[in-house]
């Protein structure tokens, strides 16, 4: 067991018993952890490997938590933070590669994981932007994806996290799924008529 | 957009995305009444739905390399289909290209997912798996690596159905069901033999196939039991949410899982069989609810719960999150009151106990849960119990467990002394003076008890982080013991018996050197007071015995005892200690390897207990096990059968009883016996229960489990008793009279499985420490040097082994009765030894 592991579970710990402070402690191990892992891939990746950025949240998790200690609700809780800070890093990730691509300079790093969600041409800052804005009307429904999109939970660990059912789920995530795919199509044809509803 | 429209848009969405398509925009139109901005919203989310395709679909990801994976070939088999899948890898149906009919399913980590990480944890529940081979338990085929480089390992498919619905749909009556549970109990038996922990029992993991046959699956998060199989470290846990519904308390908290969760969650898998629902109803997926009603929430009895269904089908039951009750008695006894009955008394308890928050109450072993049932199904007496009024009592104390234990236990000693005292000094009236002086120091010691028990109150303390319960009841008993002396200047005997107590709570907690220094004072006072020859003095001596003899010091332990005994046989009549003090000095004795000493004096302590506490007393218990060990320790073995057996059969009359140190006898017996199956049903079942009320590291614990390497070795299973041996001579830390016994069969095992080097310096590193304290012809060393002699033997060191050899025997026949196994043994050893040798 690492030292930051037990901090980590410590930390996770504490913050289900609620200690406020315990989170904001954690959220820099976990997102240290993520850009590490999603780091060390990149420089070992063969080329004709690909990874998917829940892989890195998966790992991340047994590599910080002590399994041992925590309680099953403290994985969702570890995996709430975990899709919120993988979402930044891509993000980060397809902005810096936009600016360097504009500035015709060297390519830089780029995770696998970023180039498995481009061969599904998602758009991430776009996809980012939108559930910003799902946010803003429905937060649940902007959280579900993160969960899903970013966290990489199945429907039935997403339902357990959020503590509703798991029908509950697939109903929300339907709906913000079609909400967000009409944004993004709207946006790339420059239309922003029907927001002000 | 404003809350309540957004609401509308999904209501109206969600309702149209339901409906055919053909009579969506009827329901449209209608749904929105004129609105037609709300319309056009609606419209065009649901096109959007329509056009999304895969859109952010994680699913798909993964999806898309399984679809092209149907058809496809893993190592030699074909793909088939896919069966399932969990966040990191998925189940495969396939088949061996050359055997189309034989099923399997092969579990692949899913491409994408296969870190270094993952793949390592992967392959150590391969690793668990490969370890299990038993008939109730899906079993682990082949294993390998796919050409991308991802490991699977292929399982045996089983064509089943999950244990609920097969008893639901084959109408199973309550025998029926139970009788098919205690197949899943024997499965899940054999692993904990094997120490893995399946942690994830539930009806989804239990299948039974057409031919009636339970197979039990996915040890995905099962987990080692044994900390040394490094090459899983810490664990094996599998990454995925662990099902909530079945999950033990302390599963739940997050606590140390063993044997134990596993009977918990048995326990709902048989309650939902039997009554056909859960233990207790979830009333929303919140964690903190999911935890209050598996922590705290007593499950109803099952024959009260099946009533309460019954009324609550009448009423409206809306919640998704309650499973909607399902008319349960049909399937299962055709109506309810014969389902009722079938269930009231032992089938409650059965449950209950089962399913009790505290893992001490539980049955201590999968095993024990399902003898249960087979007793309940014989219609024999049970080992569950209704829950006494003690036990109620019991639970506050388990709640502020080491808080209080010490000051309870400081307490209950006294006022048990107390009262026993008094009521003698009542009993003989014309001591009357004495009966006063008793009271009032009664209340002298009961009030320094209260200001004690106050201080141990967690209540007292304003919560402060860093003082844990542990720390307090030091806090607590460090301040009682400073303030006796002090305090209670003019009350000399209260004094010297609180020291008494104090010392005695001190050893209790492991605390050697207080409980020493404490027991000192006490016996200082009493000498002063009641003089040199006095049962006080004895009681004393006795104490700090007790306190050499648990640090192995057993020169010294001894000659205090014999003091004590000395004096308490001259004053037989003052106090109850002499059976006790007996005792004490045998179990010295047979670890000084002499045990025909200690035979006479455990039949006296015997009689001692009987006259004074009746036959079935728990007292009669001990003194029959003293005496079963007494006798195997002289190669009696038909005598030491007798008395273990009896003394079992009066600790399974009380519920909660320790039966280790039976069983444990038992076992031996058998293995020496010969009787190997016998031996080895005992032996598991004695390592069960140490493991769970003692934990592994014991010293009792490794002697078992060492044991049972040896019997293994005896029966020809070499690989496993090596595995064994190896694993427990690596706990071994030092060896002392307690681990000393179990050196011996571990070197055995290392003699029989041919590692003669490790054997020799084992048993010479005993034959040295033995020489030191033991008696001259210890059975004990008798037995070393037969081991060692035949370690030398089987290397053809013949001139070393014979003077080895004939010590053993003679010290045999000096040491055991005359039809002892250990003679016939040693003779035999000898007889071969010659044989070989081509000595004249």
């Amino acid at each position: 067991m690492t030292h930051s592991a037990k901090s980590v579970t410590a930390r996770l710990l504490a913050w289900s018993e609620g200690d406020r402070e315990a989170l904001e402690d954690l959220m820099p191990m976990v997102y240290d952890e993520l850009r590490r892992l999603a780091r060390s891939y990149l420089r070992r990746e063969r080329s004709d490997h690909t990874l998917q950025p829940t892989a890195l949240v998966h790992e991340a998790y047994l590599r910080l938590v002590d399994q041992e200690q925590v309680r099953w609700q403290n994985r969702a809780h570890f995996f709430g933070i975990a899709a919120r800070l993988m979402r930044q890093i891509l993000v980060e990730h397809a902005r810096s590669r936009k600016t360097a691509k504009r500035d015709g300079g060297l390519r830089l790093t780029l995770s696998k994981a970023a180039i498995r969600l481009e061969e599904k041409s998602v758009d991430l800052l776009a996809l980012d932007d939108a559930m910003s804005e799902l946010e803003t009307i429905d937060p649940d429904k902007s959280r579900i994806v993160e969960l899903r999109f970013f966290g990489g939970m199945t429907i039935e660990e997403t339902a357990e996290a959020m503590g509703v059912s798991t029908a509950t789920i697939i109903r929300q995530w339907r709906m913000a799924r079609a909400w967000l795919f009409r944004r993004i199509r709207k946006g790339e044809a420059g239309d922003q008529s029907e927001l002000e509803k | 957009m404003k809350p309540e429209r957004w609401r509308k848009v999904e209501e109206i969405f969600q309702s149209a995305i339901e409906r055919d398509p053909m009579e969506r925009a009827a329901f449209l139109n209608e749904a929105c009444a004129g609105d037609d901005s709300l319309l056009r919203e609606v419209q065009s989310l649901i096109a959007a739905d329509e056009q999304a395709g895969s859109f952010i679909d994680v699913s798909s990801l993964a999806r898309e390399d399984e679809e092209s994976l149907s058809g496809k070939r893993i190592g030699p088999y074909r793909v088939i289909s896919e069966i399932g899948h969990g966040g990191m890898g998925s189940v495969y149906l396939a088949a061996r290209e050359d055997e189309y009919r034989k099923q399997v399913a092969i579990k692949l980590i899913r491409r994408g997912m296969d870190t270094d990480f993952i793949i390592r944890r992967f392959l150590g529940e391969r690793q668990i798996l490969a370890s299990l081979d038993h008939p109730n338990i899906a079993r682990l085929l082949d294993g390998g690596t796919t050409e991308d480089g991802l490991p699977y390992f292929v399982m045996e498919y089983i064509e089943g159905t999950p244990i609920d619905r097969y008893s639901d749909e084959n109408r199973l009556n309550t025998a029926a069901r139970l009788r098919l549970f205690r197949d899943v109990c024997a499965a899940v038996q054999y692993a904990h033999r094997n120490l893995v922990i399946h942690r994830d029992i539930k009806p989804g993991n239990i299948l039974v196939t057409r031919d009636g046959e339970v197979k039990l699956l996915d040890f995905g998060i099962a987990k080692l039991l044994d900390p040394a199989a490094q090459s899983l470290d810490q664990t094996a846990t599998a990454i995925r949410m662990m099902t909530p519904d079945y999950a033990s308390p302390e599963q739940v908290r997050g606590e140390q899982i063993t044997t134990t969760s596993d009977v918990y969650s048995l326990g709902v898998v048989l309650y939902e069989l039997l009554t056909g629902h859960r233990p207790y109803r979830l009333k929303s997926r919140q964690p903190h609810e999911i935890m209050r009603v598996i922590c705290e929430e007593e499950p109803e009895r099952p024959s009260i719960a099946l009533t309460q269904l019954e009324a609550a089908m009448t009423a409206e039951v809306s919640s998704h999150i309650t499973p909607p009750p399902r008319r349960m008695s049909k399937p299962r006894e055709r109506n309810l009151h014969r389902l009722r009955r079938q269930l009231e008394g032992d089938l409650d308890n059965i449950l209950m106990k089962a399913l009790s928050k505290e893992t001490e109450r539980r049955y201590s072993s999968v095993e024990q849960f399902s003898e249960d049932i087979r007793r309940h199904l014989e219609g024999l007496p049970l080992i569950a119990r209704n829950d006494t009024l003690f036990y109620r009592a019991g639970k506050f104390i388990r709640r502020h467990r080491v808080v209080v234990a010490a000051a309870i236990i400081v307490a209950m000693t006294l006022i048990a002394g107390i009262i026993a005292t008094a009521w003698q000094a009542h009993a003989a009236r014309q001591q009357r003076d004495k009966a006063q002086y008793e009271k009032a120091k009664a209340e002298q010691v009961s009030a320094f008890l209260q200001s004690m028990l106050q201080y141990a109150n967690p209540s007292w303390y304003s919560p402060g982080k860093d003082k844990g319960p542990k720390t307090t009841v030091l806090d607590a008993l460090n301040d009682a013991a400073g303030r006796i002396d002090t305090q209670l200047a003019d009350q000399p005997e209260v004094r010297s018996d609180l020291h008494g107590t104090i010392g005695d709570t001190y050893r209790a907690l492991g605390l050697l050197d207080d409980a020493q220094r404490h027991f000192e004072a006490s016996l200082e006072i009493r000498r002063g007071l009641f003089g040199q020859g006095s049962a006080k003095v004895a009681e004393s001596l006795f104490y700090l015995g007790a306190v050499q003899h648990s640090r192995g010091n057993l020169e010294q332990a001894e000659m205090l005892i014999r003091q004590a005994l000395e004096i308490q046989r001259r004053r037989p009549d003052e106090g109850n200690n002499l059976p006790f003090i007996i005792q004490e000095l045998t179990s010295i004795l047979c670890k000084k390897g002499d045990p025909a000493a200690a035979e006479p004096l455990d039949q006296e302590a015997l009689e001692l207990f009987r006259h004074r506490y009746g036959q079935r007393d728990i007292t009669i218990a001990f003194g029959h096990s003293a005496l079963g060990r007494d006798y195997y320790s002289l190669g009696d073995l038909d005598r030491a059968q007798e008395h273990f057996q009896e003394s079992l059969d009066i600790l399974l009359e009380r519920s909660g009883s320790e039966t280790y140190f039976q069983t444990l006898g038992l076992g031996l017996i058998c293995t020496a016996s010969g009787k190997y199956e016998e031996a080895e049903r005992l032996l598991s079942k004695a390592v069960d229960d140490v493991l769970r009320s003692q934990g592994e590291r014991s010293d009792v614990a490794s002697h078992i489990l060492a044991s049972l390497a040896h019997l293994h070795s005896l029966k020809g299973e070499r690989e496993q008793a090596r595995r064994e041996a190896d694993r427990e001579v690596a706990r071994f830390h030092r060896l002392s009279p307690d681990s000393y016994f179990t050196l011996i069969p571990i070197a055995k095992v290392f003699v029989n499985t041919g590692q003669h080097a490790r054997a020799e310096s084992l048993l010479r590193e005993a034959l040295d420490a033995g020489n030191r304290y033991m008696v001259k012809d210890s059975w004990v060393l008798a037995e070393v040097k037969g081991a060692l002699g035949e370690c030398l033997m089987a290397q053809k060191r013949y001139a070393e082994a014979e003077p080895l050899l004939i010590e053993s025997y003679e010290s045999f026949k000096q040491s055991q009765v005359e039809q002892s196994f250990r003679i016939k043994e040693a003779r035999d050893r000898l007889a071969a030894m010659y044989e070989r040798w081509n000595k004249p």
